[in-house]
């Protein structure tokens, strides 16, 4: 891997604000290693080399600009995530070909900022899934052992910052699918508090939990990048009407934790969790108390019930949201349809995977008549329940802390004959898409036992991504660093 | 609960899905395992509590109902399966056979250009993004 593309995406900035190297560099350095290792990683969907290197010389003519907070830095997105004039396929053949007039706004925001986009990640198709085994293209590999799974849904933006393919990638998070895929890569992932980052040109999964967020191999560059993206939208209404921090000076400076205290809830640290899991994420939290945090026990008694209230939420709103797909205007449309039925039913049966027309499925039958009270009101009751736990336990401590999965990446091909034991390893990860708050993954070193990245997870109140942002940052700097991936 | 696959069935025309007998089956079988975990909800007790249907904290924003233009036709067509250059798709492309709705009943209230009579010369704002 050249010098350049194992630097962290504050570094790179700074070499290119200081114009140690040009623009044209950084972008050629990020294609050189995508060439390399996409054969052996599949991270991408799409790539524009020749638009990349364009947007590239065209900065370096106008030379790096103060105002511009990742000017020339280079960056993957997610293919759920509209970029105007490529193709945006969510993963999907249904969209195969779809491309977008318009950017969505996070990437209208990356570009005033000066990143330049290189390509679209892989992902699980419409963000359905936890490993990437569901994209209807390719399955991403894991940088650290190419036999297993970079995690889900957001796999390819995952794998490619862990590769070195690019400084960071924005992903989506509904259930995990941010947090999860870092953690089993090694990199830093966050879900802003619901609302902090517009929706705006995202394809919808599960509308009242999507998140869009950055994917980065430290907390400062996920902080340079969450700074740009987020901020209130009027083209979204769910988007908060609030300031956004200045999150990286936030975290400058920051080099100790005296004065936090961290709740360690009983129902993430007890059963079910793999040794190497639990070893590292305790070793973690040692060094925390070490930096001066003070740890206090915490209870989110809900978290039993947490995978089936969101699988009937995220199900339920996933199968109205898909209702769009119908072959008239974008997408697929069955050639052999003759009445509008067909067309509907020909088009969108071959056009979706088999994850997604079962959770269409079971979305549409819990919203149907005579189900609708006993599955979505009631999952609608337990998530104001599963919000309050949270709520009750950030009175006793500023950041909730826990591993992000039960264990580590697994191999392409175990999970994927059961659906339902796919499910249940989001349980760490998909209360917080319930309750609406922030919440990251960082790497807290490689399993005893795989030999794989191991990822723990910080929550925080609502609007408080600053707090688990420098908390990340200074347990980071604390902890021995990752070596490069050695999959690849 | 044992779900049948021709409850699956019954379903799946509601989504507008059709599923051969074969992913019928499997899905009847995976369902009921879904389903089954999902009813561990009803144990618990939530008399009284509130559905949460969104973590929003804010009121719905409003703004002034005046159209602002942001897309041309062509745009929101260039993506179109089929199109005639104004509407979506060509009444010669589709073969209505007669089937059990009447078609062209059917095809008014359902086709979206209807809803926008729009001409060549004007354009016509997107589509609300929804929530």
């Amino acid at each position: 891997m050249s010098e350049i593309t194992t630097l962290t995406l504050t570094q790179v900035r700074d070499k290119l604000a200081h114009k140690e190297i040009k623009a044209a560099e950084a972008v050629a350095a990020c294609l050189a290693r995508i060439e390399a290792t996409e054969p052996a990683l599949k991270a991408l969907l799409h790539l524009d080399a020749q638009a990349a290197m364009d947007a590239a010389k065209a900065l370096d003519t106008a030379g790096p600009q103060a105002g511009k907070r990742l000017w020339g830095v280079p960056v993957l997105v997610k293919d759920a995530i509209c970029v105007k004039d490529a193709p945006t396929t969510c993963g999907s053949r249904i969209l195969e070909n779809f491309t977008p007039f318009y950017d969505a706004s996070c990437i209208e925001k990356l570009r005033e900022a000066g990143a330049v986009i290189l390509g679209k990640a892989n992902m699980d198709e419409f963000a359905m899934g936890s490993s990437t085994e569901n994209s209807a293209y390719k399955v991403t590999a894991n940088p650290w052992d190419v036999s297993k799974v970079p995690g889900g849904s957001s796999g390819g933006s995952a794998a490619a910052v862990a590769a070195g393919q690019c400084y960071a990638a924005l992903g989506t998070d509904t259930g995990g699918s941010i947090r999860q895929p870092a953690a089993f890569c090694g990199t830093v992932g966050i879900k802003p508090t619901y609302g902090r980052v517009s929706r705006y040109g995202l394809v919808a999964y599960g509308s009242s939990l999507d998140q869009i967020g950055p994917l980065a191999r430290t907390a400062d560059d996920a902080a340079a990048i969450l700074s740009v993206i987020a901020g209130h939208d009027p083209k979204d209404s769910t988007s908060a009407p609030r300031e956004v921090p200045d999150f990286e000076a936030a975290l400058a400076g920051a080099t100790d934790l005296a004065g936090l205290t961290i709740g360690l809830p009983d129902e993430y640290w007890g059963e079910g969790v793999d040794d190497e899991v639990r070893q590292s994420c305790a070793a973690a939290v040692d060094t925390a108390k070490r930096l001066g945090a003070k740890v206090v026990p915490v209870s989110l008694p809900h978290t039993p019930y947490a995978v089936a209230t969101y699988y009937i939420v995220a199900m339920a709103e996933a199968s109205s949201n898909l209702a769009r797909f119908d072959g008239v205007r974008y997408g697929y449309r069955a050639p052999e349809a003759q009445t509008l039925e067909e067309l509907y039913e020909l088009s969108r049966s071959k056009g979706f995977g088999p994850e997604v027309q079962r959770r269409i499925v079971i979305g549409t039958y819990v919203l149907s008549a005579g189900y609708y009270d006993a599955y979505y009101r009631k999952a609608a009751q337990v998530r104001r329940l599963i919000r309050q736990d949270f709520l009750t336990a950030f009175e006793k401590c500023d950041v909730i802390c826990g591993p992000t999965s039960p264990f580590a990446a697994f191999p392409i091909g175990q999970m994927t004959d059961d659906p339902l034991q796919m499910y249940l390893s989001d349980i760490f990860t998909i209360s917080l898409n319930l309750a609406g708050l922030p919440g990251l993954s960082m790497p807290v070193g490689l399993g005893q036992a795989s030999g794989m990245p191991i990822g723990m997870q910080l929550f925080g109140p609502a609007f408080d991504e600053a707090a688990i942002l420098r908390t990340a940052k200074v347990l980071g700097n604390a902890l021995p660093p990752l070596p490069q991936p050695a999959g690849i | 609960m044992t779900i049948r696959p021709d409850q699956v069935a019954k379903v799946a025309k509601l989504a507008k899905l059709r599923l051969d007998d074969a992913r019928l089956e499997r899905f009847a079988g995976q369902m009921d395992d879904i389903l089954a975990y999902m009813e561990t909800l009803g144990a618990l007790d939530t008399t009284g509590v509130e559905p949460l249907y969104s973590p929003v904290g804010h009121e719905t924003p409003m703004r002034q109902d005046v159209v602002t233009k942001n897309c041309a036709r062509e745009q929101i067509l260039a993506n179109a399966p089929a199109t005639d250059g104004q509407f979506f798709y060509r009444a010669q492309d589709r073969v209505i056979a007669a089937g059990p709705h009447p078609a062209p009943a059917l095809r008014r209230c359902r086709r979206p250009a209807s809803i926008i009579r729009a001409t060549a010369e004007r354009d016509f704002s997107c589509p609300r993004s929804p929530p």
